[in-house]
């Protein structure tokens, strides 16, 4: 039996960068989940640090220079 | 020299075995398909020209900073003041000011600024406050209100006519302001930026960081330095002339990539921006995929951010061609590249396996490893960096960027769409 190394090396970049791209779009969309499920418990525990900051850094006056 | 040589060689001969096997594919009669063929060819075109023109810029500006070594031999007495921005980071911030502490340098100051942190941060920098003939260093603190006002606060209270800002995760080299200093002697030079080095390499993620920041500071920044116009100021080590910094606004806190945006108001006031090789910086690079994706969210969203502030200049290119033209490159380098990247991948599979020529992925594929191979070797052999980072370019093209480019589309389309977004705050480790 024989078989084309070159087919087999071919198909085998074929897959992996396949599945890195679908990984990629999985754990982009993992990441999103994970915050959006932390920016809801820290409301919860009325300590959100981060929106508390996006406050000032949209609507405060620039005090300094 | 001689292994530049070869290096020039093996990326020519590339080039044309590109070419070679792209040429091929154009015999198909299907509209669609020649479309697809012109677009890889041309996608092919553009990555080896901007491997050959950043790789020629950077030893351009190799050969000069070796040249004008000799002329920065005398000494230097301009004030400096260190600005260290700092949100819960007591598990670093020590091992940083330590490094700060210990420069070669001996006329500055240290200011820590902590913007509101609910750690110990404020009080680790209290404990080392210190005074000592022209060198000291004071801990501030105030509200929590982002980096940008953290940084014009610190700059508020600076005395140095230089400021350089440092990130409270990274440690810096101990000649690094020295070496910096110098430029500032040209007046037209409105900031510096230093080299950035990943020194947690403890896991696969951080160790192709690690080779990614190598090829982006001695491809890209030391190309871009050539020209004295480096886009990005990078946080963990800038040095700004202090009245450039004023003239230009300060810090503005109206994009998520505040040192971008300095940086592009800077050399939107015709500064040049220069790039001190040897002035290194340390920094903990994220060590899990999920930290990582968070960085690089912020980073793209941020430097989208900046670009849409300053899109007037895209066509201003007879008022300020240097500006128009770091625009159209972050545009490029921020947009088009990652499409491109994942529309040539997905098609260069369609073409090979629609046309029974399934041997054109592996041609693809090695073109831009043995590519990516070469670019680091290059970059490895003008830094201080093991030989064994190379190793990682295989992984590099198919797997790291692959990844990282599906982020930063995914992002740019939230960014297109205005999704809300926070700081995203990374998790330190305190390897530094």
């Amino acid at each position: 039996m024989s078989f084309d190394i070159l087919e087999v090396l071919s198909y085998t970049v074929v897959v992996i960068t396949v599945l890195t791209m679908i990984f990629g779009v999985i754990a982009y969309n993992f990441y999103k989940l994970r915050e959006i499920r932390r920016a809801k418990s820290s409301t919860k525990d009325g300590i959100n640090q981060e929106e508390e900051r996006d406050k000032y850094l949209y609507f405060e006056e620039k005090e300094l220079l | 020299m001689i292994k530049l040589l070869l290096l020039a060689s093996i990326l020519l001969i590339l080039s044309f075995f590109s070419l070679n096997q792209l040429n091929n594919l154009y015999t198909y009669s299907d509209t669609l398909v020649k479309t697809g063929v012109v677009f890889i060819l041309f996608f092919s075109l553009i990555v080896i020209a901007r491997y050959f023109i950043l790789l020629l810029l950077s030893m351009l500006n190799l050969y000069r900073h070796v040249k004008n070594k000799a002329k920065y031999k005398y000494k230097h007495t301009k004030m400096v003041s260190v600005i260290v921005p700092c949100y819960n980071e007591d598990v670093v911030l020590k091992a940083s000011l330590e490094s700060l502490k210990n420069q070669t340098y001996s006329n500055f100051e240290i200011i820590v600024v902590d913007d509101g942190s609910n750690d110990n941060t404020h009080l680790i920098a209290k404990n080392m406050e210190f005074s000592e003939g022209k060198k000291r260093l004071i801990a501030l603190t105030k509200k929590n209100a982002g980096k940008a006002n953290a940084l014009n606060y610190g700059i508020e209270k600076a005395k140095g006519e230089l400021i350089l800002s440092v990130d409270a995760d990274s440690k810096l080299s101990p000649d690094a302001i020295e070496l910096m200093v110098p430029y500032f002697d040209d007046p037209k030079v409105g900031a510096v930026a230093g080299s950035v080095y990943v020194t947690n390499k403890d896991t696969l993620w951080t160790k192709l960081q690690a080779l990614e920041y190598i090829q982006g500071l001695n491809l890209v920044r030391n190309g871009q330095a050539y020209l004295k116009l480096v886009n990005i100021i990078p946080g963990p080590i800038g040095m700004f002339r202090k009245s450039a910094v004023i003239e230009a606004g300060g810090y503005q806190d109206d994009t998520y990539a505040e040192d971008c945006d300095l940086t592009l108001h800077l050399i939107a006031r015709r500064y040049k921006i220069d790039y001190e090789i040897d002035a290194v910086s340390y920094t903990e690079a994220p060590e899990d995929l999920m930290d990582l994706l968070k960085q690089r969210y912020r980073w793209t969203r941020g430097i989208l951010q900046s670009i849409l502030k300053h899109k007037s200049s895209l066509w201003m290119w007879h008022k300020n061609f240097a500006m128009s033209m770091v625009i159209w490159y972050m545009l490029f380098e921020a947009i088009f590249w990652p499409i491109a990247s994942i529309f040539a991948n997905i098609f260069i599979i369609y073409l090979g396996i629609d046309s029974g020529h399934s041997e054109m992925l592996v041609y693809w594929w090695i073109i831009f490893t043995v590519l990516d191979v070469a670019a680091s070797l290059y970059c490895v052999s003008v830094t201080k960096e093991s030989m064994k980072l190379v190793l990682y370019a295989l992984y590099y093209r198919i797997f790291f960027i692959n990844v990282i480019n599906v982020a930063k589309v995914l992002a740019s389309v939230e960014e297109f769409f205005g999704i809300k977004m926070n700081w995203g705050k990374l998790e330190r480790k305190g390897k530094i």
